[in-house]
């Protein structure tokens, strides 16, 4: 509680700063938040070039809209929002999907190899061997995942934020977040499974 | 104790805060290898996840878009200024006192077409500032409305 009071009292000096005509304040707070918008622009945007354009309109767009910050929020969260909107903006623009949905078939498919998948959690060696390749394979089908799954994953799992900030920042409810959530980690987990077998055969 | 194998719901929300779950959820468990290699393969998934190395712009972010901003206003000290108007003020009272039918009498004497002059140049000036102001006030608005 005290934490959150505190934060709320150094986002309304800093924005009143800002809004006073005082740039640093807002190169202050763009270093506070870079990183949440990072992770949200990396996992949502590709194209490295289009990166570079969206995180400085966010920026941008952030500066222009600061006299209507109301402070029911974080600052961070109301950054990461716009992060995500000009994002999601992006993609509508570029028609990419947010969201690829796994027909039925083809987690049916998984699940049965899954069934005949060799425990690799059985033998201590393999475990240590796993945890080894774990993160270089996971990069890669973190990658694979939708933008809407990635990014999910990454604000709850990297930057640690609660089900009521990924709903603040992303605009959906609270049941989908928990929902997609559940339905990324498990994707994940068969896939991180699958590419380990092929892996191990 | 549970008989049937936990969801993976039920799985994902064990491997992340085991402390907070149902006793039944943690018997279960307790006595069933297929779902604690489920807990496993999520523990280490999440291990996995939250040791990804952090991205980083490979540009200084900040400096790109400060140089874009609307350049600000210097904060000013309001005592200062206010003490600055003060004496201002004073002079321009005492000149006034002092000088005050001098000044009055400087009108009378000037030649027309001199008094012409300067409000002609004043008024020159006065447009130049202004078209300036506006064509500054554009670029300005131009970078900010940008969607």
């Amino acid at each position: 509680m005290n934490t959150i009071r505190e934060n709320n009292v150094s986002d309304q000096v800093l924005v009143g700063r800002v809004l006073g005509g005082d740039t640093n304040a807002f190169r202050l707070i763009m270093k506070n938040t870079e990183g949440l918008v990072g992770q949200i622009v990396f996992k949502m945007v590709k194209n490295p070039a289009d990166r570079k354009d969206i995180a400085q309109d966010i920026y941008l767009r952030t500066f222009q809209k600061l006299n209507t910050f109301q402070f029911q929020s974080k600052l961070s969260t109301w950054i990461g929002q716009i992060a995500y909107n000009s994002c999601l903006g992006y993609l509508e623009k570029k028609k990419l999907v947010l969201l690829d949905s796994v027909n039925d078939e083809e987690e049916n498919e998984i699940l049965e190899k899954l069934n005949y998948a060799i425990d690799p959690f059985v033998s201590e060696t393999e475990s240590i061997f796993f945890k080894q390749e774990l993160s270089a394979i996971l990069k890669i089908e973190i990658d694979k995942l939708s933008p809407i799954y990635k990014t999910l994953i990454t604000l709850y799992h990297n930057e640690e934020l609660s089900y009521a900030e990924i709903t603040e920042i992303t605009q959906l409810p609270e049941g989908t977040v928990k929902s997609y959530l559940s339905r990324a980690r498990k994707l994940l987990k068969d896939n991180l499974l699958l590419t380990y077998k092929k892996e191990a055969l | 104790m549970k008989n049937i194998h936990l969801t993976d719901e039920e799985i994902q929300r064990y491997a992340l805060e085991t402390e907070n779950c149902p006793k039944v959820w943690t018997d279960h468990i307790q006595h069933c290898p297929h779902c604690q290699q489920q807990v496993q393969a999520y523990q280490l998934l999440f291990e996995g996840i939250e040791s990804q190395e952090q991205v980083m712009f490979d540009f200084d972010l900040a400096d790109l878009v400060i140089e874009q901003l609307p350049q600000s206003k210097p904060v000013q000290d309001k005592p200062f200024v206010f003490s600055i108007a003060a004496v201002v003020a004073l002079m321009i009272g005492v000149a006034g006192y002092v000088f005050g039918n001098s000044l009055t009498n400087l009108f009378f004497y000037l030649q027309p077409i001199l008094v012409g002059l300067v409000i002609l140049t004043s008024f020159g000036v006065m447009v130049f500032l202004g078209i300036d102001m506006y064509q500054r006030y554009k670029v300005q608005m131009k970078v900010l409305n940008f969607y």
